[in-house]
């Protein structure tokens, strides 16, 4: 998570020097570190720089332009490892962006590691009731990222619902909708199990190649597919598959 | 013969053979390969109900003239093991039947982007469980090596 929360026993202003708390997915760059004192929590946008081996941060460059930095701490993670954070004080109007940001940063990194489980746990800290219509769209295409389809297609067909003119949140909760039999009653089409005779009948012989089939007959071969393409002239009703 | 239930009902209204193998690719298990079309496209789809939608193979979907102005924007999915980069899709995906009645059914696919295809090599399409087969009825028999489908009703 690149969200920390630590209760700290400094004073609010000051990170410390040494902090320790469970992390995973740490990636060099801008996080947010939220330290927390008594009953006072501040935010900070924070730079994640690693050390090198014998323990030397790197240099203030890495200080965004403008910013001040006001300490810096070190986080152990559960594995051990150690690296730096470098905290830095920004306009406190950054403040009031920085919670929407947490839970973006959450949902991100969870999607990073493929975690569908963190995924979820991160959206369910989410009320939706304030977000635009953008924050649906990125939460969704996180949410795919993350492997957790049915929320993508839950958080889609409600900002859907929501925001109903929005042209690109219709889209989405369009194509993720759950899929819809449109005709069940077609008639059976006697080349199908001609063009499967054919594969059973001719596997060892064409094994590995790409092949063009039509009512069971073989129009083209070839070891790869635009090759297969250039010999035939049309691909309406003919069965284009490797011989597997 | 197809499947129905105790009441007569129909569990199944379409049927296809399939063959029970391989896939090559450094992948040995054996599958449940089908026959399909996608937008038209005749095709085979391995029925994998560990994956999600519908997944074109690219060499597929580069017959199909798809618009990706109908597509969500490029991402990413993690698909056996392997980031691909693709879009989404609202397709038509027909289950063929020599038994029965073919099913057309609206899926959301998966494509991977046309520089894939190299990746992708030998490997069918895919049909996953949420966004494609998860509003169907389904069965194999092995005995006679027979994929049953129909529609919920």
């Amino acid at each position: 998570m690149s969200m920390i929360t630590h209760p700290f026993p400094a004073p609010p202003d000051e990170i410390g020097d040494r902090f320790s708390g469970l992390a995973f997915g740490f990636r060099q760059g801008r996080h947010s570190l939220r330290v927390t004192s008594g009953s006072y929590t501040r935010s900070y946008p924070a730079t994640l720089a690693m050390s090198d081996t014998t323990g030397n941060w790197p240099a203030p460059a890495a200080v965004p332009d403008g910013a001040k930095a006001i300490g810096r701490a070190v986080l152990v993670t559960s594995a051990g490892e150690r690296t730096a954070l470098l905290a830095t004080a920004e306009p406190t109007t950054a403040h009031a962006r920085t919670e929407r940001d947490l839970e973006m940063l959450a949902l991100e990194a969870a999607a990073r590691a493929g975690d569908e489980r963190a995924f979820l746990a991160a959206l369910d800290q989410i009320n939706w009731l304030a977000r635009p219509p953008e924050y649906y769209i990125r939460a969704v295409r996180l949410a795919l990222e993350a492997s957790a389809h049915l929320a993508a297609r839950r958080l889609a067909a409600e900002g859907a619902e929501r925001y109903r003119d929005h042209t690109e949140l219709q889209k989405y909760a369009r194509v993720l909708a759950p899929p819809r039999v449109t005709r069940s009653n077609l008639p059976p089409d006697p080349t199908i199990k001609a063009n499967l005779e054919w594969l059973k009948a001719n596997r060892d012989r064409y094994l590995g190649q790409w092949v063009a089939l039509q009512g069971g007959k073989l129009l083209a071969a070839a070891d790869h597919f635009d090759e297969l393409i250039r010999q035939v002239s049309s691909t309406k009703g003919v069965l284009l598959t490797v011989v597997y | 013969m197809l499947l129905a239930f105790a009441d007569g009902r129909p569990f199944a209204t379409g049927a296809a053979h399939y063959p029970y193998q391989g896939i090559g690719e450094q992948d040995n298990s054996l599958r449940v390969i089908v026959p399909v079309e996608i937008e038209g496209q005749r095709a085979l789809a391995v029925v994998d109900t560990g994956a999600p939608y519908l997944v074109c193979a690219p060499q597929i979907a580069s017959q199909l003239a798809l618009d990706p102005n109908a597509s969500l924007d490029s991402l990413r999915m993690l698909i056996r093991g392997i980031w691909y980069s693709g879009r989404l899709y609202l397709l038509n995906l027909t289950l063929l039947a020599i038994e029965g009645y073919s099913l057309e059914l609206s899926a959301t696919a998966f494509v991977p982007d046309s520089e894939w295809a190299e990746s992708w090599g030998h490997l069918p399409s895919f049909l996953g469980l949420p966004g494609c087969l998860e509003r169907l009825r389904f069965a194999v028999d092995p005995s006679t090596d027979t994929f049953y489908f129909g529609p919920l009703i």
